[in-house]
């Protein structure tokens, strides 16, 4: 199935024509534009966003703070922007006569979809980007319909000191009930104490990798939760939105060994 | 007589406290099921107990315990009470070793070496600036004051130059948590802490004799420059081990020793080891709080022994407004 979304975003490139000129200040967006075939587009982006495959790798900036004399030098037709970009940029933007499109944070699979069409709207380049959101949205269905064991109790880590988790509203919340989980945290902005998680008695703990401090952290949680399935991620993947980045962290963890294991234990 | 009950109840109190805080609260095991259920060992309460709260706890009475015993040291050197090892730049030094640590790439057990270096690097250049100022106590004060407002711009530096993916790690380090205490380093840290508790009051006259003023400690025989510095070193040295740990935790060393001075007089020989029990006392009991406050969510420890240490203060002012008019 990887091999037909790969094949099928090959072709996509072919599809995209036109000249637009997008300043992407949010990493997940520049990688969006990258897996529609839109990298051509992005005629600057922030020191997070990957890197440009063709076209111009000009930096305007990181995540937080961003040089505005930069940006208007490089005359975009767009600035996509997302809660990081300080409202006094935004503004500033505006009044400079630039068109700034504000996107919010998604919280669901099928929000990263809307926002990826209308991404591929602005690129001028909807074609593409609804034949990659077919595609993917496709595999997903296909692996989450495999899935043979639910309800399982799960936690997503994504950071450590303090510990955050997936929390409703975060679209790996999202992608734990695709895989037919329960996530443990049900309330708040997913800060969450180790004794909670403990307690909860989790069939399954998935980690992003956190910088390195994933292994610290596995040690800690094989100690605290024997039973446990641990199951580590690329935080590159899982803590950037796009559609191809949350099938590609579900395959993941579905095809991870240890998971495997653990649903055939339960059968 | 007085003192030796003070330092009973004292140690009576630290023991029940930690027996509370291990026993009580959400998923806690009770003594009476740890010593009737057979089965304890297999349930997540045991494992919580075992592997989180007592390392916490252990980790929270030693730093407590260190970041007092430094303070009280601070002090009684430089006859200031405002003198703790916040303000003398050390945990500042702490934080660039962090922030310079997560900048190469180095995390967990390395980023904690670096934080110990940090405190240690600030340690050595205020003994530079002192020797190029003067030599005097006074003039390491002034060091260590200029020392900490510069390690404060050095944070900025490297929060500036990070990629914003470990600024929360090092905002949260520069506010100080004891939150997942390795177990191993709990242990040592409370032999140290220890050790250390039980030999301060061999210090007590050497600190009698150098809060009476440079020049009585001169008369009386004892190099009270060398001996400022011998005691400023080991201060650092307490601060570098107990901010590699848990972070910076401002105002314990600021507010225990003055708290115990009320109770037990000017005596060194027992304001240090009282201290040293009390702050860990104190740190046990902010933990407590900041576990326990809005849970599920932990909060930093060092949130309310900054605002404990603040009320303290604002008590203290009050109190001695007559003074100051």
């Amino acid at each position: 199935m990887t091999k037909i979304v790969v094949l099928v975003l090959l072709a996509i490139v072919s599809l995209c024509s036109s000249a637009q000129r997008i300043v992407s200040l949010v990493p997940s967006v520049t990688q969006t534009l990258q897996q529609i075939g839109a990298d051509d587009r992005v005629v600057a982006r922030t020191t997070l966003c990957p890197v440009a495959i063709k076209g111009q790798n000009v930096v305007v900036g990181d995540v937080l703070t961003v040089n505005v004399e930069k940006i208007v030098a490089m005359k975009p037709t767009a600035i996509v922007t997302m809660g990081f970009t300080s409202e006094e940029v935004i503004t500033k933007l505006r009044k400079l006569g630039l068109k700034v499109v504000t996107l919010q944070t998604p919280s669901t699979f099928d929000e990263m979809c809307e926002q990826t069409i209308e991404l591929g709207r602005l690129a001028k380049c909807e074609e593409a980007a609804k034949r990659y959101i077919k595609e993917v949205k496709d595999s997903v269905a296909y692996i989450s319909k495999s899935i043979k064991q639910k309800d399982y109790k799960c936690f997503f880590q994504v950071g450590t000191k303090p510990l955050w988790g997936a929390y409703p509203q975060m679209y790996l919340d999202d992608m734990i009930g695709k895989m037919g989980g329960i996530n443990i945290v049900n309330m708040g902005n997913g800060s969450v104490s180790r004794e909670k998680v403990v307690a909860s008695q989790p069939d399954v703990i998935v980690m992003t990798t956190m910088g390195g401090l994933w292994r610290e952290e596995s040690d800690m949680w094989r100690k605290l939760c024997k039973k446990t399935t641990l199951i580590v991620v690329d935080e590159n993947e899982a803590g950037c939105p796009t559609p191809l980045n949350f099938y590609k962290t579900m395959k993941k963890i579905l095809s991870d060994k240890f998971f495997v294991e653990f649903i055939n234990s339960k059968k | 007589m007085r003192r030796i009950t003070v330092l009973i109840l004292s140690l009576l109190s630290v023991f029940l406290l930690l027996s509370v805080i291990l026993c009580s609260g959400e998923n806690s095991v009770s003594l009476m099921e740890i010593l009737t259920n057979n089965d304890i060992a297999e349930t997540p309460e045991w494992n919580i107990l075992l592997h989180l709260r007592i390392p916490r706890a252990l980790m929270a009475i030693s730093c407590g315990a260190l970041l007092s015993i430094a303070g009280c040291l601070m002090q009684s050197v430089f006859r200031n009470p405002l003198v703790e090892p916040y303000t003398m730049g050390l945990s500042g030094g702490a934080v660039v070793g962090v922030g310079v640590a997560w900048l190469l790439g180095c995390v967990g057990i390395g980023a904690s070496g670096f934080a110990f270096c940090g405190a240690i690097f600030s340690m050595i250049i205020v003994l530079l600036l002192r020797r190029v100022v003067g030599g005097s106590v006074e003039s390491m004060l002034l060091a260590g004051v200029v020392v900490s407002f510069v390690m404060s711009s050095a944070n900025m530096l490297v929060f500036s130059l990070a990629s914003h993916d470990f600024t929360p790690v090092v905002l949260y380090w520069s506010i100080g948590s004891i939150d997942a205490a390795d177990e191993d380093a709990a242990k040592i840290m409370f032999c140290i802490s220890f050790f250390v508790v039980v030999l301060s009051p061999f210090l007590g006259r050497l600190l009698d004799v150098l809060s009476a003023g440079e020049v009585t400690a001169n008369h009386v025989g004892l190099d009270a420059r060398r001996i400022a510095v011998w005691l400023f070193c080991l201060s650092a040295l307490l601060t570098a081990l107990s901010v590699a740990n848990v972070g910076v935790v401002a105002f314990v060393g600021m507010i225990v020793p003055h708290i115990v001075r009320r109770i037990v007089g000017g005596i060194h020989r027992w304001i240090v080891p009282l201290s040293g029990i009390w702050g860990g006392a104190f740190l046990l009991s902010c933990d407590m709080i900041a576990c326990r406050i809005i849970y599920p969510v932990e909060l930093p420890v060092g949130i309310f022994t900054g605002i404990f240490g603040g009320l303290f203060f604002m008590f203290i002012l009050i109190k001695n407004r007559n003074k100051y008019q």
